[in-house]
């Protein structure tokens, strides 16, 4: 079930919260907590009921390995559920790939059939995985089977994150909190506001990012604007439909009086891509650290060590994402961009004290964001092929060319216009023009309007603000009449395209 | 917080009520109101004509029904007095295949009394198939839920259809779309009327800027695309003649009058036809047309031959819309020449417009 449908927000949402607070006000906090896990399971279920049963299995077999973890203190144990979880996804999600790749090497004649890939694989199982080493690393365990049920299938973020840890989990379902109207009335206004980024600005931009990619897909070159346009409206996109999403866990989580970790903090103005990495799925970053990267080693043997875990991790965090050549082309680029970062900072401080934060940002900013949109065709483009020939058309080398009747419009500066041997072409000049458009809208609220973070920063629970610095904005959502209809219009407009064709992208990982 | 929560249902019951209001009082696709009022030219919905054609038909009430591709959207005139003073809506469907074409207008008859005369244009390209995929039955998966609308067995057929619907009244691109039919009203940019006439300003706008050079170099390169793609061939075992065998036969049970007629092309486009071997499958394709004419008793008019009109050389360079005033490029006739084909129809007199094939087996 999509957030954005009709039958999410007019039906299984109200009934679902209607039911739980009144559980929760007239029976027990106990059966409104069961009636939370039997609302997620049909939730999930609604995509692919059979693979309930892998999430059920997933979830029971982890229970009583932690249990056993816990009991018996045996590293093996430990080892066999990690294993476990990671056969199973290996199965589903990497399978395919590397016995395909493996024919390819060896010329074997070898045909595997592609594998549905069970919705949230990727986030249920690390979630777990968390889970086992925790318990084996800190001695920690949930003895209560419901509320161990309810971690890891919390319908609010089962689907695509956050990725939550236990520790900010299970005290909540524990504490029983008193929900007010103050969650409701930010947890509706944070659900809203995401919900808008998603069907309003990520389904309006990706119509002009499709397209494009399918193209260079097909061979079609397209010219530099071409190329650029779709690149940026895909940047674009995927932020907007994944930071919406968290958006819409955050807000939803609140209606049931549970906090969930911030996911996005304007990733778009990182200055480098170490902060870049630190406002963007932040918490998959700080899984990758706590669970890869300082089981590898981190920065504890050395610069060489340091660096090389850092690249594997995003390498493997490349993976994470999906089995294919271009996700492990995207995590290496990323890796290599860390460790190029980490390397400049390092010598920036030694020797280059000259370069001042004041005029060095908008170089860093531009440098930043063409090295993070390079990454993102990687992750976009289907195949190797099609991801080239977009990088080769964004480097100027298929030729620059815009549309005719711009061109027309642009004859004053025709002098320049044939120095840099620009070309024409007939139709699309409309297109182009609502295609950057779009970009410059983009672009300009993902670097001057204030964060999901930043506008509640007063009424958000402690465990969403936790670990992430930001900085105060002056714009801060208030219980007031203005705030209500800006929330209202947003909201109506939002709902306002739920008869369009729209899916998540991250529903792919 | 309780007052800010009151305040947003208000909020929100309010705006959905005024989008709701705006998108009918606006009609940006012409399927609400039964007058032209002030905002007759419908813009949004000149790319629409698959989703709102069927409901428009419901609301028209025509007595005369024009069936076909983009040839006849563009090409019919709006008014003629072969619609006998009353009511004709244009059917036409741009880049529809066959099944597609008669499905949307036997929706229309089935659903209004008032039908009484059907004219039928067709198309070769439109009867023909890849060679290495002949269909012997058409894939209406896409767009039958539409006209089954609640009548359809499968629930997500009607889930589908029911989100248009609403859609079309209460939705982000009914506001925008309402907004642009209020700004574009006097905008070069194609627009249909609620009876389904697309006026074609588009083209005067091309022409006016690029002349007519820029329309029939677009279409001869979309046509060779096209052509080049894939070998395409006439085959009698495909689905398209008996779709519009049983067309006819539905629609003369409920004693409508039927007119049968080949669209004109000009010379370029048979030239094109030529070239990628297609004009045996054309021959053949007439020959099969005027036979199941022949079954159903009614004569053929074919305007895809070398007359006058369709000869004419067009001064490419020209800017003038009136310098080629019966064709905007090869495959598209103006209202102009749309108007002799109703004349022609009407009187069964060809004169050199065209030829009334008759089976001579």
């Amino acid at each position: 079930m999509l957030f954005n449908s009709v039958e999410f927000l007019f039906f299984f949402l109200p009934l679902t919260l209607l039911l739980y607070h009144l559980l929760r006000h007239h029976v027990s906090v106990q059966s409104a907590l069961f009636l939370l896990i039997i609302a997620s399971l049909f939730f999930y279920a609604w995509w692919q009921p059979a693979y309930l049963i892998l999430l059920t299995a997933s979830v029971l077999s982890n229970y009583f390995i932690a249990k056993a973890i816990y009991r018996y203190r045996k590293n093996w144990l430990t080892a066999l559920g990690v294993c476990l979880n990671l056969a199973v996804i290996g199965y589903y999600k990497y399978s395919v790939f590397f016995v395909n790749n493996l024919a390819m090497l060896s010329g074997a004649d070898w045909q595997v059939e592609q594998i549905l890939l069970p919705l949230a694989i990727s986030f249920f199982t690390f979630q777990q995985i968390a889970y086992l080493i925790d318990v084996q690393r800190h001695q920690v365990i949930e003895p209560s089977f419901s509320k161990y049920v309810l971690f890891v299938c919390f319908f609010p973020q089962l689907i695509a994150g956050p990725i939550v840890h236990h520790s900010e989990m299970m005290p909540q379902f524990r504490q029983q909190v008193a929900i007010s109207s103050r969650h409701f009335a930010v947890g509706l206004s944070i659900f809203s506001i995401g919900l808008f980024k998603k069907t309003v600005l990520a389904d309006g931009i990706a119509v002009y990012a499709n397209p494009v990619f399918q193209q260079a897909e097909q061979g079609i070159t397209p010219d530099f604007f071409t190329a650029w346009g779709g690149a940026l409206a895909y940047t674009f996109q995927l932020y907007f439909d994944f930071s919406g999403y968290s958006d819409m866990a955050i807000g939803l989580a609140l209606l049931f009086g549970i906090a969930l970790p911030l996911n996005f903090n304007s990733p778009y103005k990182a200055l480098n891509i170490v902060d870049f990495w630190r406002r963007w799925h932040i918490t998959l970053s700080r899984f990758l650290r706590d669970y890869l990267y300082i089981s590898l080693g981190g920065n504890r043997f050395g610069f060489i060590r340091r660096y090389s875990n850092l690249f594997i991790t995003m390498v493997l965090g490349g993976l994470w994402h999906g089995a294919g050549w271009n996700f492990l082309i995207w995590g290496a680029l990323h890796g290599s961009y860390l460790v190029v970062n980490h390397s400049f900072s390092h010598i920036r401080q030694r020797y280059l004290v000259f370069i001042k934060d004041g005029w060095f940002a908008p170089l860093a900013w531009s440098l930043t964001f063409i090295a993070v949109v390079v990454g993102w065709v990687f992750f976009r483009a289907p195949s190797l092929d099609g991801a080239l020939l977009m990088l080769s058309a964004m480097s100027g080398a298929e030729g620059i060319s815009l549309p005719a009747g711009i061109m027309v419009q642009l004859g004053f500066l025709s002098p320049l216009l044939q120095w840099l041997n620009v070309g024409s072409y007939l139709g699309g000049g409309m297109v182009f023009i609502e295609t950057w458009l779009w970009i410059i809208a983009l672009l300009s609220i993902s670097l001057f309007f204030p964060n999901v973070l930043q506008l509640f920063y007063q009424q958000l629970p402690e465990q969403t603000r936790k670990g992430v610095s930001v900085t105060d904005a002056e714009l801060q959502w208030q219980p007031s009449a203005t705030w209500a209809l800006a929330i209202s219009l947003l909201f109506i407009v939002a709902v306002s395209t739920l008869g369009r064709v729209s899916e998540f992208l991250y529903f792919n990982f | 917080m309780k007052h800010y929560l009151k305040l947003v249902g208000l909020f929100v019951v309010i705006g959905l009520l005024v989008l709701c209001a705006t998108s009918y009082l606006l009609d940006p696709y012409g399927i609400y109101a039964n007058k032209d009022g002030a905002f007759a030219r419908k813009v949004a919905a000149a790319d629409k004509g698959r989703t709102v054609k069927p409901y428009q038909a419901l609301n028209s009430a025509p007595y005369t029904l024009l069936v076909g591709n983009s040839r006849v959207e563009i090409g019919m005139p709006a008014e003629h007095a072969f619609y006998q003073g009353k009511p004709a809506y244009n059917m036409g469907l741009p880049g529809a295949s066959v099944s597609m074409q008669y499905a949307y207008a036997m929706h229309a008859v089935e659903h209004n009394n008032s039908v009484k005369q059907v004219v039928i244009a067709v198309d070769f390209l439109d009867f023909t198939s890849a060679a290495d995929n002949i269909a012997s039955t058409p894939d209406n998966s896409g767009w039958q839920w539409r006209l089954q609308g609640l009548n359809s067995d499968s629930f997500a057929d009607k889930r589908r259809y029911i989100a248009e619907r609403i859609s079309l009244l209460f939705s982000l691109s009914a506001l925008t779309d309402s907004v642009k039919t209020v700004l574009a009203q006097q905008s070069n940019v194609n627009a249909l009327n609620r009876f389904g006439f697309n006026d074609g300003r588009v083209y005067h706008f091309h022409v006016g800027n690029e002349g007519f050079a820029a329309l029939y170099q677009q279409k001869a390169h979309e046509m060779q695309q096209r052509l080049s793609a894939r070998q395409w061939v006439f085959n009698q075992q495909s689905y398209h003649l008996n779709e519009l065998d049983h067309f006819i036969t539905r629609l003369k049970k409920q004693n409508i009058a039927v007119y049968l007629m080949i669209n004109p092309y000009q010379q370029p486009y048979l030239d094109l036809l030529s070239q990628h071997k297609l004009d045996q499958h054309l021959a053949n394709w007439k020959h099969q047309m005027a036979q199941l004419s022949a079954r159903h008793q009614l004569p053929l008019f074919d305007f895809a031959i070398a007359s006058p009109m369709v000869t004419e050389i067009v001064d490419l360079k020209s800017k003038n819309a009136l310098d080629s005033p019966y064709f905007w490029e090869p495959a598209h006739y103006r209202p102009a020449f749309g108007d002799f084909i109703l004349s022609t129809i009407q009187t069964s007199d060809c004169r050199q417009l065209c030829n009334i094939l008759i089976d001579k087996n």
